[in-house]
């Protein structure tokens, strides 16, 4: 027959107490056929640490959308584009003018002045930026060589840049994206450069022709 | 107004300077000059402009000759069946729709 033996640290006065619900059902607790030391359930697991993962198992329960707060709505956020077709001076870096906007989360995006998107206070962070550009010629002439770009507080930190070896083309749709790590009151623009020949300035199209931007986190 | 051309015309290479515009009425500028030579002023580009936009305005029918002239097979072909007056009489109906000036 089994035994129970309670072995008090001998100079401890600690008093340890089983004690009992209310009512008159018998419980009973197996002991597991191990020695080591009880854990201490605190009610949240914030003091149970080193669980091997291999013995967490067990089904996810389901959660609703609906219930998750606190998450990032990748805002600010904004979308503009061409609304009137834009002449670029030859082999000059031109701003690009995008007047009209689809959305504009934040009010960041001046689209009347400077044509830029500015981080609002407290919006520093991560953000995706991404433009597209339909170019063109008049037909007599081609674009030889172009510089497509991102300014950050008016110097150039990104560029597709397309040399054609003088072959040219008339019509054309660039493209740039980036990530950047930016402060509140960091300004964006895009320029777009083209080297045309013989004589004349290429144009940016308003079908096609739009930048959009929005923080990732 | 300064001009890529206008700089062109006047001699220098388009790797002696960056031209800018920021789209604020502005209009286009000299963001950075790299000739070792003295920057020209704005009269002098805008003069060579002009310059540069009359000669080639003045090459408008040499362009268009340019333009339909059979091609050289062609012209080779119709010297060999017609002999050489008549390929001449062939390249006459085009300098004679795209006369000079």
């Amino acid at each position: 027959m089994a035994k129970i033996k309670l072995q008090p640290e001998a100079s401890s006065s600690n008093v340890f107490t089983i004690a009992t619900p209310a009512g008159s059902t018998d419980y009973t607790i197996t002991l597991p056929a191990a020695t080591g030391t009880l854990l201490n359930s605190d009610g949240s697991a914030a003091s149970l640490t080193s669980i091997p993962a291999a013995n967490i198992t067990g089904t996810l329960p389901a959660i609703s959308g609906a219930n998750l707060t606190g998450l990032a709505g990748n805002t600010p956020s904004f979308h503009a584009y061409l609304n009137a077709t834009q002449g670029i001076a030859d082999n000059s870096a031109v701003k690009l003018t995008f007047m009209a906007e689809t959305w504009d989360t934040d009010s960041a995006f001046d689209n009347s002045t400077n044509y830029r998107f500015t981080v609002p206070a407290g919006e520093g962070g991560k953000y995706f930026i991404y433009s597209q550009i339909y170019t063109s010629t008049v037909s007599a002439n081609r674009i030889d060589v172009t510089e497509f770009m991102i300014y950050k507080n008016g110097a150039r930190i990104r560029r597709e840049y397309t040399d054609t070896n003088e072959a040219g083309f008339n019509r054309f749709t660039h493209k740039i994206t980036s990530v950047e790590d930016l402060s509140a009151t960091d300004y964006i623009e895009i320029y777009f450069k083209g080297n045309t020949e013989p004589t004349s300035s290429s144009y940016i199209y308003e079908d096609d022709s739009y930048f959009t931007m929005f923080k990732l986190l | 107004m300064i001009t890529s051309i206008g700089l062109v015309q006047l001699g220098f290479a388009k790797s002696d300077f960056a031209l800018q515009d920021d789209s604020d009425g502005n209009g286009v500028y000299i963001k950075e000059w790299l000739s070792a030579s003295p920057q020209p002023s704005v009269a002098a580009i805008e003069a060579a402009e002009i310059e540069y936009l009359a000669e080639w305005d003045s090459q408008e029918y040499a362009r268009s000759r340019k333009a339909e002239y059979p091609s050289i097979a062609d012209q080779l072909d119709d010297i060999f069946h017609n002999g050489i007056d008549g390929w001449k009489a062939t390249i006459q109906v085009t300098k004679d729709k795209y006369p000079k000036e």
